[in-house]
């Protein structure tokens, strides 16, 4: 077999390994950012929508963020994974790169309140999403989920599902220095 | 156990089948309700293995449907709603995404080893046969 059929046969394998490889990735991709085990930095802006403020009669406007980093927690009282992330949370907000905001969902005010006072208030505000509303307009699946939002008003970054140290140092506090 | 504990449990179990069997306000207008309906036959209910927002009794779902009833009524088309959630969940969240991209790569490409097959077999051939 000469050069030109050597090639020829080999050239079906290359295709192969390269399209396994390609739809592979986007596969495991998709299927992670379905579960919500990935993080997305796909830059969004961030859409606007209104909640109400826990023991407030005013509404949280998303709108309002502009102008700083602010962290969007998206948690429950009932929600294991979130007390895990809660101390780094807390770590987070003392360190003042960055403000944080939570917002509970499907959670009553006497839950949060009694979440918040237990093992403390990493919120700078916190809101109440018992429609599903806010959840719906971040395209959030569940809690935990957080979303890093830059001055501009975009989400540069979210995390689906409980926040640990090395995702925080590694991955949302770079993007708050990098940009600064 | 007791009769009481067992009262309590039971109490706690039938409001837990009360709450997954919450029916959903339909709107008032019918021709708005069923171009909702049909939307939930689309859309992919995001925390549940391929089931639709019209079969799907997760607590997210209801809220999307909630979500959908809204934006019908407040005047948005279904097209309209679809591109909103779409453009908030990626593609996946319709139950038939787009064919186009990737996907049209994925399924084209069989064909594509087929005609690249053939060829090489027809090469061979010929190169035996003269």
């Amino acid at each position: 077999m000469n050069k030109r059929y050597t090639f020829i046969a080999f050239l079906p394998i290359i295709v192969v390994v390269a399209v396994i490889i390609l739809s592979w990735r986007g596969v495991v991709g998709e299927m992670q950012q379905v579960s919500g085990r990935t993080a997305t930095t796909q830059v969004k802006p961030l859409p606007s929508f209104s909640v109400p403020l826990l023991n407030k009669k005013t509404l949280w406007q998303s709108d309002a963020l502009r102008g700083r980093y602010v962290l969007i927690n998206l948690f429950a009282s009932w929600c294991l994974p979130c007390r895990a992330e809660h101390p780094l949370l807390m770590q987070l907000s003392q360190g003042k790169r960055l403000a944080v905001v939570g917002i509970a969902w499907k959670d009553t005010p006497e839950n949060i309140q009694r979440l918040l006072q237990q093992d403390g208030n990493p919120y700078e505000q916190v809101a109440i999403d018992s429609k599903g509303e806010a959840t719906i307009a971040l395209g959030a699946t569940g809690v935990p989920e957080s979303f890093l939002v830059d001055p501009a008003g975009n989400v540069i970054y979210h995390f689906a599902g409980p926040l640990d140290k090395t995702r925080i140092e590694t991955e949302i506090l770079p993007l708050v220095e990098q940009k600064k | 156990m007791s009769i009481r504990t067992l009262l309590a449990a039971l109490c706690i179990m039938l409001s837990t089948a009360a709450y997954a069997f919450t029916v959903d306000t339909p709107l008032n207008n019918p021709a708005q309700e069923e171009q909702a309906k049909q939307l939930f036959g689309e859309i992919r209910c995001v925390v549940c293995q391929g089931e639709s927002l019209h079969d799907s009794q997760s607590s997210l779902a209801r809220d999307m449907r909630g979500f959908i009833r809204t934006r019908i009524q407040a005047g948005d088309s279904p097209e309209q709603v679809k591109n909103t959630l779409v453009s908030r969940y990626g593609d996946n969240i319709l139950l038939s995404p787009p064919f186009a991209g990737r996907a049209f790569f994925i399924w084209g490409f069989p064909f594509v080893i087929l005609v690249v097959g053939a060829f090489l077999v027809v090469s061979v051939l010929r190169k035996k046969s003269s």
